[in-house]
């Protein structure tokens, strides 16, 4: 893969898990959402609906349709947490700016989750998963790490300090996907305190 | 930049990569302003982009209707280019292999919000599309032999077959085959470029199942074999100008037998003549139906046959009807075992409920149930896989949303079982009352008025309590929901149906469902449910306990639910619908007040509420209860067996509609016909206000037209158009009465909002003077 076709992979996924493995409460989150966009909580975003897919086993849950991006509250690969799918590009960002932009969307809606979800529910900052929602331009594939490793490692740092990871997960005929963790700093933050971590440059 | 059409290259057949080329560059043109937002929008529809509700940029979001920020670049009228939209995908006959079901998982995931949703008409939808993604669908649906060419638009849809097609032990021929070349030689043909509205084909291979409910479709094939010369030959008995929507059609006989080799010939001369004859200003009078009610069906007949001995004669219909032998299927798997024992528990339960054994010794057809027709992108994935090891290439799509494994051996279901339950999809109820039948509803479609998908869910959930347990009468019991009246659920066919209207109720909209009545699914939907009275949504699980608690308790025999509505009557199964139609105040339960699953105050699209007039509404009611009460009286006396009292009574039943409303603008409006019907159409019907923002003046019409005269036959037929008609007048004025409650409102608001900013100014010009 040439770098020009990695500038074009935008649809980067941000998933964050709620920790202890605790199952969701679907119902409660759908109000929430309908708050969130009479809120117009999500910043930078331009919401539109929300749609329940709970009936649907390890689907793509409860989401908030946006413009941009759509944001799921689901348990799609067994664990509960929040998802954020981008779907535009990100104005004038490179691929390490649209990184960042998932990523820290994805951490501050947790942290909002965390406060506006009855019954509270925290999630576990130590670890972020990324994947790349894009066959053409981001197959799951050996050279798609080679070209994303830099990005992704500068991001894992950044959250997570010095000797943070990046580990390739085995997805089969998935997505690619890796996972962001470790590191001197990981333990002791929350999803908010690692949204602010990351500075977008705009 | 990587591209799909770069990277697919001669995957893609020549012709239909032409054809996307072209819409990229019509997307292109219309985004410069230098196509026509009309032109381009039947263009997408064409190719099965479709809007999806909110796409006008307003959405009400419990509190006040918000615009949301699109920029004004538009696909359609009223459609704003950004909103995101439903992409169709055509599945001829249902079927898929499993490279075709991971192709569309991907799509799911990559484009849409990972949901496959199974419809009742055998497509696939993906909702929330960016219009910008279209092309790479197309072109990757293209690679693996799919398409959306003609999912919507004026056009040949999708061509529907029985999914037990070729595996059936009563169906006189494989109709697969059959489906599948008039699928393809229809698509795109010169002939059927010119339709005022949709052209719908099934085919069933038995005339007293379900199958493909031929008796709904625009052109609907029964196989069925003659022998001729001591040979038997293959043929259709044939139907035409059937349909649902809003007021239903059951097809007419045109052919007892129409030989196999006449078959394309003879849809391609009924095309000519439906694009020559059918209506094309009036969209809501355009379907195939209406030409033939319009015509008779002899002289519709004759009409077709004299086209088809004139018409040219076209070669590649030969090459089509030469190829349908390659559509019968063969077994991946042999059978190591013809029979197998008793299975216990989980499995016993889901084989009775989900597994057919096929003609075919040793083979079964599995089907999986879908929850409101919904499979993730997850679940489709790994059910590509197991298709794959366990029924080779032959998973098909079903019209009760669901997806069947066909040729699996037998004596590998209960390694299947296990497999299902693995991803979730092993649910024991296929063909039961659990499995409600819903279309997308206010969800995702722009003319949805209820919840069809948030009641559906609601009534599974409840349902699969029971599951097992359940009398076996109740348990076959088919449940079917629609949005609106336009039927996509197929309402008009189940023992127990819905469609989604509302009620205005002290100033607030209330979602309420009509419910519809003793429809049969047998012999391809052979008779049409009838409208029972409106129940506020939220009462609806109820009333499914008190109709079912009923029949058990009622029951005659071997009794069907329909033929049990039938002999209790419609005066007692009303009574039953009765007790469910009081809601209660909004300070007493305002969750009477949102819809199933969608926590939102309940509205109707942008209108706002109207509040404070209380005794109007009363009055207004009183006058609207009185008309349904003459609606239902139509339909006794069709049921007794007098077509033309039913047909007065619903015409008096639209008339007292209509003089209610008229009454709210003139109190005293004198009571005859004349004068209402003169008094409705200058004040409603001119004035615009009656007119539904899709369906136009259509309901006005029913009014209209039978205040020139009666359909003079007075048949069942005649008078059952009628009543059907008078209901939808009647949702139309209530629909009509609350615009006319929230223009008062608005009115009042601002007149105060006036007479508060004259006091203020008064205040400050008397503090100025003072």
């Amino acid at each position: 893969m040439m770098g020009m076709e990695l500038m074009d992979t935008h649809k980067i996924v941000a998933k964050v898990y709620f920790a202890d493995g605790a199952a969701v409460d679907f119902a409660a989150v759908v109000p929430v959402l309908h708050q969130w966009i009479r809120d117009g909580a999500l910043a930078d975003h331009l919401m539109i609906d929300v749609a329940d897919y709970a009936h649907v086993q390890h689907g793509p849950g409860v989401l908030l349709v946006c413009h941009e991006a759509n944001l799921h509250v689901e348990d799609e690969d067994g664990r509960a947490g929040l998802s954020y799918w981008r779907k535009q590009p990100v104005e004038g960002a490179d691929f390490a700016g649209a990184l960042a932009m998932a990523a820290k969307s994805a951490l501050s809606s947790a942290e909002r989750l965390e406060r506006d979800l009855p019954g509270g529910g925290r999630f576990d900052a130590t670890r972020l998963t990324i994947r790349l929602n894009d066959r053409l331009n981001a197959p799951n594939t050996d050279a798609t790490f080679a070209a994303t490793e830099a990005p992704l490692r500068a991001l894992a740092e950044r959250l997570f300090g010095v000797g943070a990871t990046v580990a390739r997960v085995a997805t089969g005929a998935g997505l690619f996907e890796v996972e962001l963790s470790g590191g001197e700093s990981a333990a002791s933050a929350s999803a908010g305190e690692l949204a602010r971590r990351i500075i977008l440059h705009s | 930049m990587n591209n799909w059409k770069d990277v697919l290259g001669d995957a893609i057949p020549e012709d239909q990569g032409r054809e996307i080329d072209q819409f990229e560059a019509q997307m292109a043109l219309r985004k410069a302003g230098k196509t026509e937002e009309k032109v381009f929008a039947e263009l997408r529809l064409r190719r099965g982009t479709y809007g999806q509700r909110y796409d006008n940029g307003q959405r009400h979001d419990g509190q006040s209707t918000r615009r949301i920020g699109y920029r004004e670049l538009r696909k359609g009228p009223e459609t704003l280019w950004d909103a995101p939209g439903m992409q169709r995908i055509k599945i001829p006959y249902g079927g898929m292999n499993p490279a075709q079901m991971e192709l569309v998982a991907d799509l799911a995931e990559e484009y849409s919000d990972r949901i496959c949703h199974v419809t009742t008409r055998q497509d696939i939808q993906l909702h929330f599309i960016h219009i910008e993604d279209v092309v790479s669908i197309y072109r990757r649906l293209a690679a693996v032999g799919l398409t959306t060419k003609e999912a919507c638009g004026n056009a040949v849809r999708n061509v529907t077959a029985c999914p037990l097609a070729g595996v059936c032990h009563t169906e006189a021929f494989d109709v697969t085959g059959y489906a599948k070349a008039c699928a393809m030689y229809l698509m795109g043909h010169p002939d059927t470029q010119d339709f005022g509205r949709k052209f719908k084909l099934a085919f069933s291979g038995c005339k007293d199942k379900a199958c493909a409910l031929v008796s709904i479709h625009d052109f609907g094939g029964i196989a069925a074999v003659r022998e001729v010369d001591g040979k038997e030959v293959r043929g259709f008995e044939l139907y035409v100008g059937g349909g649902l929507g809003a007021v239903p059609h059951q097809a007419k006989l045109f052919a007892e037998f129409l030989p196999e080799e006449e078959l394309l010939p003879t849809a391609r001369a009924m095309g000519r003549v439906f694009g020559r004859l059918g209506e094309k200003k009036n969209r809501n009078k355009a379907r195939l139906k209406f030409l033939v009610q319009k015509l008779g069906i002899d002289e519709f007949r004759r009409l077709v046959l004299a086209e088809r001995a004139a018409m040219p004669e076209d070669p590649s219909w030969r090459r089509y009807f030469d190829e349908i032998p390659r559509s019968e299927e063969k077994p991946a798997y042999p059978v190591v075992q013809l029979t197998v024992g008793k299975m216990a528990g989980a499995v016993s339960r889901w084989t009775e409920t989900n597994v057919y054994e096929q003609r075919q010794p040793g083979y079964a057809t599995a089907t999986v149930s879908l929850p409101l027709g919904d499979i993730s992108s997850g679940q489709m994935r790994r059910l590509a896989d197991i298709t794959r090891r366990f029924a080779g290439e032959h998973a098909r799509m079903t019209i009760e949303q669901s997806i069947v494994l066909r040729w699996v051996p037998m004596d590998r279901l209960e390694a299947l079982h296990g497999e299902l339950d693995r991803i979730g999809l092993a649910d024991a109820v296929a063909g039961t009352i659990v499995d409600v039948t819903a279309c997308p509803g206010t969800d995702t479609c722009k003319l949805g008025i209820a919840s069809s998908r948030g009641l559906a869910d609601e009534l599974r959930t409840r349902l699969s309590a029971g599951a097992g347990t359940r009398h076996a009468a109740v348990d076959s019991l088919r449940i079917k929901i629609s949005g609106c009246f336009n039927s996509c659920g197929q309402h008009h066919v189940a023992d127990i149906g819905f469609y989604g209207n509302s009620r205005n109720i002290g100033g607030y909209t209330v979602p309420h469902f009509q419910v519809m009545l003793g429809g049969q699914w047998r012999e391809n939907g052979g008779a049409f449910a009838l409208a029972m009275g409106s129940v506020p949504s939220k009462r609806v699980p109820e009333l499914v306990d008190a109709l079912t608690e009923g029949f058990v308790a009622e029951r005659q025999g071997e009794e069907s639910f329909q033929g049990y509505c039938q002999r209790i009557g419609k005066k007692q199964l009303k009574g039953v619908v009765d007790r469910f139609t009081a809601v209660p105040s909004h300070e007493d339960d305002p969750s009477f007040y949102s819809d199933w699953g969608d926590p939102r105050k309940y509205t109707l699209g942008d209108m706002a509420e109207g509040e404070g007039a209380g005794q109007v509404v009363s009055a207004a009611q009183f006058g609207f209860s009185a008309a349904e009460g003459k609606a239902f009286e139509a339909q006794v006396l069709l049921d007794e067996g007098k077509p033309r009292q039913a047909d007065e009574m619903a015409y008096d039943a639209m008339l007292e509609a209509a003089r209610t409303l008229v009454r709210e603008q003139w109190t005293d409006a004198p009571a005859d016909a004349a004068t209402t019907v003169r008094e409705f159409n200058a004040r409603f019907v001119e004035s615009g206000l009656f007119r539904d923002r899709f369906a136009g003046d259509q309901f006005s019409n029913y009014l209209l037209a039978r205040h020139e005269g009666a359909d003079a036959r007075y048949t069942r037929d005649t008078a059952h158009k009628l009543i059907e008609e008078t209901n939808l007048f009647i949702d139309a004025a209530h629909k009509c009465h609350a615009k006319m409650l929230a223009a008062t409102a608005t009115a009042t608001t601002a007149a105060t909002a006036t007479t508060a900013a004259v006091a203020t100014t008064g205040a400050a010009a008397s503090a100025n003077i003072g």
